[in-house]
């Protein structure tokens, strides 16, 4: 299973996120902070289990996720919002996301669910089989 | 005009029946037999079935599943012995649209057969499947397309759906389609992991909190219930919920109302649920680890997805389409399969069923590079294995003759010396295998060696040896 992270370096809340990315880096994990950059991983990766968490800076950056080439398949995406207008609601859950939240303390809470589904997948699976390989 | 068939061994129940029939206006063909009955079925279409339990060479119920697997299969209607509660019961589990008791009245047999004529005319008369967009479900089986039908009827009402099937068969796909063919397809469709939502976070998550509701709860936030509002809820390995959150849950299912952590009023939130699980709910209510009255509440309707070892049909159209998206996300030519790609994707088990299959096509389409086909080698070592072994245990009877020479074949009236004894054996058995390997084959000898592993003249020299053609 794979991390990345997404975040515009000097953006609100890029030391937490910095901060979470290093809680989290004894798992394999990748950290973009372009999506240009991002998106051209997306496109040629093409095995492993992803989970994605994105700390979305403004509208424009979901529009461009969801009408962009940006090959998210399967992966389990946690998106931390700008906001909570109802149009950046409704745009973020068309990533199908497993996490949504613009609170300040979102990282923490991301922080406990990886670590549950890290857990899980230790134990017997959870989104690969078991003793499936990367 | 509907067709009925009539499967009966009592003549004069088969004549009364068909004269009834006729006087209803519709077609009607009599038979005495399970066979003939089948053979009828295969080589008609009919609306309706008239099935005795009792016939000469066998059970009428055992002729159900059959009945059932073929296309615009009838509706069955099983006539069984009078004072045989056991017989109607089994009748309808089997999947009978209804049972008639001998003897009956003229009524009470007509009554189930216009019943079940008028179903069919229904179902005929609806306008076909509502499903729009199912583009990225793909297949054309029996299975697959059952499924389908399900949910295109699904999505024409609001009731609460449980899709059920192993992991990997595309749960989450169904149910985002489900969405999008619903009234409800503009509004959100929002998921939640039930698996991993720690429980410490699940309400906030799902209800919302207010401000200042906890540490860390600078600002109020709306819950993911209410982000569903006047969408879809889907709510992904429903099983993991806590029993805690169950009990709260289910209220909220029942008036749609709940409070945000912190709240002191209830919000309202109109959202259609749909629930996924690859666990075995039943079980979970008789170990009392899930709620059985909320179960009742999310299977109003319920969904069985196939594993993919159940719809191996649609395994060549789940690679093409595969492959052909491969090709168009990497700007590659499109590549071919090689006849034993395809043998050994169509061998494996797939217990990750599409999920697996997706992973081990992108796979080989990663390691087979430029290449323009795909070979086995290219598939993960599992599935070529698994490949192979099933290749070995239809090689390995072709390969050792069906019958070895017994030891008194060897016997001689004198006894040899022990050399001697062992070159005799050693000829007879020699002798006995090359004729049984050029019969095998039909005397081809390229195929001779390749299954005997001998080299051409050490063949030719075995045949001329032992004087064989």
């Amino acid at each position: 299973m794979q991390l990345f992270f997404y975040w515009k370096q000097d953006s609100d809340r890029s030391t937490e996120m910095a901060d979470l990315a290093r809680s989290l880096s004894d798992q394999e994990s990748i950290l973009f902070h372009t999506m240009y950059k991002l998106g051209n991983w997306l496109r040629f990766k093409t095995t492993g289990n992803l989970i994605g968490i994105l700390k979305i800076s403004d509208i424009y950056e979901l529009q461009e996720m969801i009408t962009g080439d940006y090959y998210f398949g399967e992966t389990k995406l946690f998106l931390l919002l700008p906001d909570e207008n109802e149009l950046t609601i409704r745009l973020a859950h068309m990533l199908y996301p497993r996490f949504v939240s613009c609170s300040r303390n979102s990282e923490a809470d991301v922080k406990m669910m990886i670590d549950k589904i890290l857990t899980l997948e230790k134990e017997g699976g959870y989104i690969s089989l078991p003793n499936e390989s990367d | 005009m509907a067709k009925i068939l009539i499967i009966d061994d009592d003549s004069l129940l088969c004549k009364t029946l068909s004269r009834m029939v006729e006087k209803l206006g519709h077609d009607y063909t009599a038979t005495h037999t399970l066979k003939s009955g089948y053979s009828s079925l295969r080589s008609d279409v009919f609306d309706v079935v008239m099935l005795d339990v009792q016939l000469p060479d066998g059970n009428g119920l055992d002729l159900i599943p059959d009945i059932k697997k073929l296309k615009n299969s009838p509706e069955v209607i099983i006539m069984t012995g009078a004072g045989d509660p056991k017989g109607a019961e089994l009748a309808i589990n089997a999947g009978a649209w209804d049972y008639i008791e001998k003897p009956s009245t003229v009524n009470q047999m007509m009554l189930p057969i216009m019943r079940a004529v008028d179903y069919r005319k229904r179902q005929k008369d609806r306008a076909p499947s509502l499903l729009v967009q199912r583009e990225n479900i793909i297949g054309s089986s029996q299975r697959i397309t059952d499924a389908l039908n399900q949910l295109s009827l699904a999505a024409t009402g609001d009731v609460n759906v449980l899709i059920t099937g192993e992991t990997g068969t595309g749960k989450e796909l169904f149910a985002r389609t489900l969405h999008e063919n619903s009234a409800r397809a503009k509004k959100p469709f929002v998921v939640v992991d039930c698996a991993a939502l720690p429980e410490t976070l699940i309400e906030s998550i799902l209800f919302g909190h207010e401000k200042g509701a906890f540490s860390g709860a600078d600002k109020a936030q709306a819950g993911l219930i209410k982000h569903a509002d006047g969408g879809t809820l889907f709510l992904d390995e429903i099983g993991e919920l806590p029993l805690s959150m169950q009990k709260t849950f289910l209220r909220v299912l029942q008036e749609h109302r709940f409070k945000a952590v912190g709240a002191s009023v209830e919000s309202g939130s109109d959202f259609r649920l749909v629930s996924a699980t690859n666990r075995n709910l039943e079980k979970m209510v008789e170990e009392g680890t899930f709620r059985q009255d909320l179960l009742f509440r999310i299977t109003a309707f319920s969904l069985e997805l196939p594993s993919l070892r159940e719809r191996k049909d649609d395994i060549f159209e789940l690679v093409r389409k595969r492959v052909e998206m491969l090709c168009e996300r990497y700007a590659s030519e499109q590549k071919g399969f090689s006849p034993d790609f395809l043998h050994a994707v169509k061998t494996y088990s797939w217990p990750g069923n599409v999920r697996e299959l997706f992973n081990a096509v992108t796979q080989a389409f990663t390691v087979a590079g430029p290449e323009p086909i795909l070979y086995p080698h290219h598939l993960p070592r599992n599935i070529r294995t698994a490949a192979v072994k099933s290749g070995i245990s239809v090689k390995k009877v072709d390969r050792i003759p069906a019958q070895t020479p017994k030891t008194d074949d060897f016997d001689s009236d004198d006894l040899l010396s022990f050399r001697e004894y062992m070159a005799e054996g050693k000829n007879k058995l020699e002798r006995h295998y090359i004729q049984k390997l050029l019969n095998e084959t039909n005397g081809e000898k390229q195929k001779a060696c390749e299954i005997s592993g001998l080299s051409r003249p050490r063949l030719y020299g075995l045949i001329k040896k032992h004087g064989l053609s």
